[in-house]
Parts: C-alpha cells; sequence; structure tokens
C-alpha cells in the first residue's frame, strides 16, 4: 500500500516526474558514452542538487544511477566499448550480433532484459527494506560495529585483483576520513596545521578527482578516436526487431538472471560487474546452444543486463536499513540524504517514509523512461555519440569537474583536494588499487570509528563485546568467510594458470 | 623516455603511510584525558605502511600486476599526459584566486582542449564557450559564490 501513496506522492509533483524523465535522459547518454561513468555523473551533479528539494535531488539521482547501468549496453553492443564495468559481459554477445547486422535487436534486447531486473530487484527493495529495517532497530553500536567490519573487509577482499592493495585502499580511505575534528573528543587530528583541513574533506572533490579525473588522466593517453560510425555495422533486414519467440526465448534467462544480481546486490561492495559475469556464467553453463553464446545469442545479451540492472534496488537496502551503503552510487546518495538533512538508518521508514516511497515510485518510473529511450531510440543515440568527438567532450567535462568540486564549498581548497584525488586515483587504477573500496570506506568510516568507540565506552574498553553479542559475532563470522572465500578462489585461479603454463 | 613506473603507485602509499603515522603518532591529548582518538588513526596508518612495504617489495622482485584493462604506467605517458592535465587543474584554482574564474577557465579550458589534440583555434574557440555557459550557468542562474581575483578580477558585465 505504502508503494501506491508513493506514486501518488510523485504524481502530484509534476515537476519531480519531469526530473525523473530528464534524469533517465541523462543515465542513457551517460551510460552509453564510453570513459564516463554514472557514478561521475551522479558525482558531478551533486552540487547541483543542493538548490532542489529532497525528493527532486534524490529522484534524479537515484535514476541517473539505474538509467546509467543500462546506458553501458549501448556503447557494448555498438562500439565493444562498455560504457561501464558491468557491462563488459555484455560486449561478449552484444557486439558479435551488431557486427552481424543486428545492433537493433541487440539494443531491445538490452533494453527488454535490464527493465525486466531492474523492476525484480526493485521489488525486492519495495517489500524487503521495510523487513530488515524492522530487524535492524535493534541494533546498538557493537552489532553497527560489526557492520562496518563486514563491509570493509567484503569490499576490500572482493574488488580489485588483489586483497592486499584492497585493504590498503580501505584503510587510505578511512585514514583520510579522519582528517579533520575528532567527533567524540573535539580535538582535530591529521590536519597538518590547516585550517582548511581542519572541517575535513569533502566527499564531492574525493568522488569527482577520483573517477571523472582519473579517468580523464588515463583517456588523454589515448590516441584520439576517430568518428565511430563507420564501426558500426550495416543493418540487415529485419535486424532491429525483437520478435515474440525470442523475447519468450529470454524471459526466463532475465528473471533468473535477476534473482542472482538481486542476492548479489544487497552485499555491500559485490556490485553490478560481479552480478553480471555470475549470471552469465550460470546461463550459459545450463544453456542448450553453449556454441551460439559469444557469437550473438540474445540470451547472452539478456543475462548480464537483467542481473546487472537488478543489483540497482537491492544495494540500496542496506543503505536504508542500516545506513551502510552497498554501492558507489549508494555512497554517493547517503552523502545527499545527509545534505538534505535526512538521517538514513532503521528509523528512516519512520521519519521519512513517504519521501523513500516516493524515492521508490520514482525508481519504477525511470525503468519505464529508459525503457521506452532504450527500446525505441537506443541506436540513435550510440550513433549520434560516436559522431562527437571525445577529444572535445572530456575537456568539457574537465572544466566541469573544477566547478562541480568548488561548488561543494565554494572554496577553492576543494579543487586542489580534487587535483590531488585524481592524481591519486590515476595511479591506483593503473596499479590494481581500488578507488571504489576508498571512497565507500571514506564514507563509512565515521559512523564505524564512532560504533567502535562508543562500543567500548559502553563495556568499559572491554573488546569481547564484539564476540558477546550473537548478532555482532554473526556479521563478523560472515566478514571472515567472505575473505577465505575470496583467498581461495584467488589460490585457485593461481594454481590453474599454473598448471595451465605447464 | 618510455621507462616504467610501475612502483610509483606502491611509492605514493608507502609515503602516505609514513607521513599519516607521523601525523598520528603527533595527535594531541583530549580534554577528557582519553587515548580512543589517536588509536585508530596509528592502528591503519601503520597498516597502510607495512602492507604497501611488502606490496611495493614483492612487485619490485616479481613484476608489477597492473590492472586488468589498463597497461602499466609509463614515464611518457605520466609526464606527458597525466601529470600535465593534473597541474592544469591546479593552475585553474590558483587562476581562480589571482584572476577570477572567467580568466582562468577560459586560460586554462584552451589549454586542456589542446592536451586532447585539439588545433589552437579550436582549443580557444572552446575555452571561451565553455567559460562563458558554465558561469552563466553556476554563477549567475544557480547564485554560486564567485571569488573576485586577488590580482586582477576579470568578471563578465552580466
Amino acid at each position: 500500500m505504502d508503494i501506491i501513496y508513493g506514486f501518488i506522492t510523485l504524481l502530484n509533483d509534476p515537476v519531480a516526474i519531469a526530473i525523473v524523465i530528464a534524469a533517465a535522459i541523462i543515465g542513457v547518454i551517460v551510460g552509453a558514452t564510453p570513459g564516463l561513468t554514472s557514478a561521475a555523473a551522479i558525482a558531478m551533479l551533486v552540487p547541483v542538487t543542493f538548490y532542489m528539494q529532497p525528493l527532486h535531488a534524490l529522484a534524479a539521482l537515484y535514476v541517473i544511477g539505474k538509467a546509467g547501468r543500462f546506458g553501458g549496453s549501448i556503447a557494448a553492443i555498438l562500439f565493444n566499448t562498455p560504457g561501464t564495468a558491468a557491462a563488459a559481459a555484455t560486449t561478449l554477445d552484444g557486439n558479435a550480433l551488431s557486427r552481424k547486422g543486428m545492433p537493433g535487436k541487440a539494443i531491445k534486447t538490452a533494453a527488454v532484459a535490464s527493465a525486466i531486473g531492474d523492476i525484480m530487484g526493485d521489488m525486492l527493495l519495495i517489500f524487503g527494506a521495510i523487513w530488515i529495517a524492522k530487524l535492524t532497530r535493534t541494533f546498538g553500536p557493537p552489532e553497527y560495529f560489526a557492520v562496518y567490519i563486514a563491509a570493509f573487509l567484503v569490499i576490500s577482499s572482493v574488488v580489485g585483483s588483489s586483497i592486499i592493495k584492497g585493504i590498503i585502499s580501505t584503510c587510505a580511505g578511512i585514514v583520510v576520513a579522519m582528517i579533520g575534528i575528532d567527533p567524540l573528543e573535539g580535538v582535530a587530528r591529521l590536519d597538518f596545521g590547516q585550517l582548511n583541513m581542519q572541517s575535513g574533506l569533502a566527499l564531492v572533490p574525493l568522488l569527482i578527482g577520483m573517477f571523472v579525473l582519473a579517468e580523464l588522466a588515463i583517456q588523454v593517453e589515448q590516441p584520439a578516436r576517430k568518428d565511430g560510425t563507420s564501426a558500426i555495422a550495416k543493418l540487415i533486414p529485419g535486424g532491429d526487431k525483437l520478435t515474440i519467440p525470442e523475447f519468450l526465448r529470454i524471459l526466463p534467462v532475465a528473471l533468473r538472471s535477476s534473482i542472482i544480481g538481486s542476492l548479489i546486490g544487497i552485499l555491500p561492495g559485490l556490485g553490478s560487474s560481479v552480478a553480471a559475469f555470475a549470471a552469465y556464467g550460470q546461463e550459459k553453463s545450463r544453456a542448450k546452444n553453449k556454441k551460439e553464446w559469444g557469437n550473438g545469442a540474445i540470451e547472452g545479451i539478456a543475462a548480464p543486463e537483467s542481473a546487472n540492472n537488478a543489483v540497482s534496488g537491492p544495494s540500496m537496502i542496506p543503505l536504508l536499513a542500516l545506513g551502510v551503503p552497498g554501492s558507489t552510487i549508494a555512497a554517493i546518495l547517503l552523502g545527499v540524504f545527509l545534505i538534505h538533512g535526512i538521517a538514513v538508518g532503521p528509523r528512516i521508514f519512520e521519519a521519512s517514509r513517504e519521501l523513500v516511497f516516493a524515492l521508490f515510485a520514482s525508481g519504477l518510473v525511470g525503468i519505464g523512461v529508459y525503457f521506452l529511450i532504450g527500446f525505441y531510440g537506443g541506436g540513435y543515440i550510440g550513433r549520434t555519440i560516436a559522431k562527437v568527438p571525445p577529444n572535445v567532450i572530456y575537456p568539457y567535462i574537465f572544466l566541469t569537474c573544477f566547478i562541480s568540486a568548488y561548488a561543494a564549498r565554494s572554496n577553492v581548497f576543494d579543487v586542489f583536494v580534487m587535483a590531488v584525488a585524481g592524481l591519486v586515483g590515476y595511479l591506483m587504477r593503473k596499479q590494481g588499487y581500488s578507488t571504489a573500496a576508498f571512497i565507500i570506506a571514506f564514507v563509512l568510516a565515521r559512523g564505524a570509528e564512532t560504533s567502535f568507540r562508543q562500543s567500548l565506552i559502553l563495556s568499559n574498553d572491554g573488546w569481547l563485546i564484539f564476540f558477546q553479542r550473537p548478532i555482532a559475532l554473526g556479521f563478523l563470522a560472515l566478514a571472515i568467510a567472505a575473505l577465505v572465500w575470496r583467498i581461495y578462489g584467488l589460490r585457485k585461479k593461481s594454481v590453474k594458470l599454473s598448471l595451465e603454463d605447464v | 623516455m618510455n621507462i616504467a613506473l610501475n612502483w610509483l603507485t606502491n611509492l605514493v602509499f608507502v609515503i602516505f603511510g609514513v607521513v599519516f603515522l607521523y601525523a598520528a603518532l603527533n595527535i594531541g591529548e583530549s580534554f577528557s584525558g582519553g587515548s580512543g582518538h589517536r588509536v585508530l588513526p596509528i592502528f591503519l596508518s601503520t597498516s597502510i605502511l607495512i602492507l604497501s612495504i611488502i606490496v611495493f617489495a614483492r612487485e619490485l622482485i616479481r613484476g608489477s600486476v597492473a590492472d586488468v584493462g589498463n597497461h602499466p604506467i609509463t614515464a611518457r605517458e605520466f609526464l606527458l599526459h597525466a601529470v600535465p592535465l593534473i597541474l592544469l587543474m591546479f593552475l585553474n584554482g590558483f587562476g581562480q584566486i589571482w584572476f577570477g574564474y572567467v580568466a582562468s577557465t577560459f586560460f586554462c579550458g584552451a589549454l586542456v582542449f589542446r592536451l586532447f589534440g585539439n588545433n589552437w583555434f579550436k582549443s580557444f574557440l572552446h575555452g571561451a564557450i565553455g567559460s562563458i555557459v558554465l558561469y552563466g550557468l553556476f554563477f549567475r542562474l544557480m547564485g554560486l559564490y564567485s571569488q573576485p581575483g586577488s590580482i586582477i578580477d576579470l568578471a563578465l558585465p552580466f
């Protein structure tokens, strides 16, 4: 029933609807542009949302994130260049089908699968989040600290190619978050005597530096890409249609993959790319037409796209129920919630119920809008993007980065922070360190430290409190299990690689 | 000129660990006499330092593992492309402080367009368009505070 009230709230606000439609368009275009991600676009638009009402701000960024996940498939299909990391799995069959003269069929398949996955994920969010929030009302500081530690360990061990580098990235993010005045004691820490650092570093400049400026620094190394339209294959008759029998073939694939994506989406740190490849692998292993996979099978497009988009809704569950963001986009949304004075956590369903369900409703409307754009206009968008030279787009993004970082606090110091973050982000990405782990750790650090020190105060400095509370112990065990599973997986892979050498 | 700089990232984290450990050890006493505010910074900085030394040493001996999809860092790419881009962002910041937003964005914007391979005419044209449009959008339409230049304030008449 609450979701119906959410739709009523949304439909009574024509500005919100216009914003959702605009956000869906922006998200598809950003996702379809190689080198840009929806997280980067959201990071640059956060300062713009300072001047908006909470629902408008959150709906805009949430829908950009959803539409961007689909948009990445357009670049993957047309140019063999995934617009987002999660669309990398889509290139395998999407681009192959495009080269056979059926780009329209591929994009329509991606649009249908993305919409199915996103809706399934949002159903889990709408009906699951409030139930989980009820469970978490009994959490105290030890339980919250255990959740944060679980998030840190999962994020640092799963993302990237090296666990040690993941741990270094996570620890660095936490340390950088500690710059400024200590929240409990009121003492200045790690500010190196600089007044500008006593209020701490802002999230937006770090985000823009690590995601956008670092990407520009990588892109500036590439030779200027010529007009990409010649790389798009010529259309064959019927190559633009998705027939009903084909739709019935991809439907069960999309439904199964959306379950995989939804479950992965609930766990912090795993993200869309893990879901996409997991679903692709799973569906390929059970497929009857295995030989077609990798050569343009429409099921090979439906599986990763459905899983990838199914992550979007469930990744909001730990954010709303616990205040722990499950993805980079959720981390940015946490910042926006706080900027607008809305405390996230289990009480959000009491204090801001109307806003939350209106946000869910805007997500569902956004899915409908990007589906229509993708189904009927995806090819046109791809061809248009191909005509704009990247050596013109990227410098404009550079100029927008400057103003977005400055706008966060109207302080030029934030621009310098962004520049340093850009350099560090570039170096990190080149050598397998995770910028996503750094940013998520930065966002979670304050809450983690506060709950840790509150726990020690409660127990008179007794560290055993974390092991005496069953829920806290459960989360710690989950975190260690994730770490052990990851170590085992990496060792198995390295043994397999060395056997292949032999 | 194409020397590999793969060790640079690991060295950055070693230096990060040293600098922040030093800063953490110099955190002042709290008013309540507790030491809780120092524990985590010291622990984390030490962890970063130890782990990054291990990675640095391991990759010096065994060779580095570049991120999937990116090739390793070479001196040429780093010094001729990445570093100038970052320096231009610093220059843009200082330019805003000295000359105001429009002038610094026009000049630095033109240089960025040039860095991405455009000819000089196109670079200055797009630099002008970018600075005017973003000034109008953010400073005039959205009311963002425009810091006047301390040397010369080259603001637009509107």
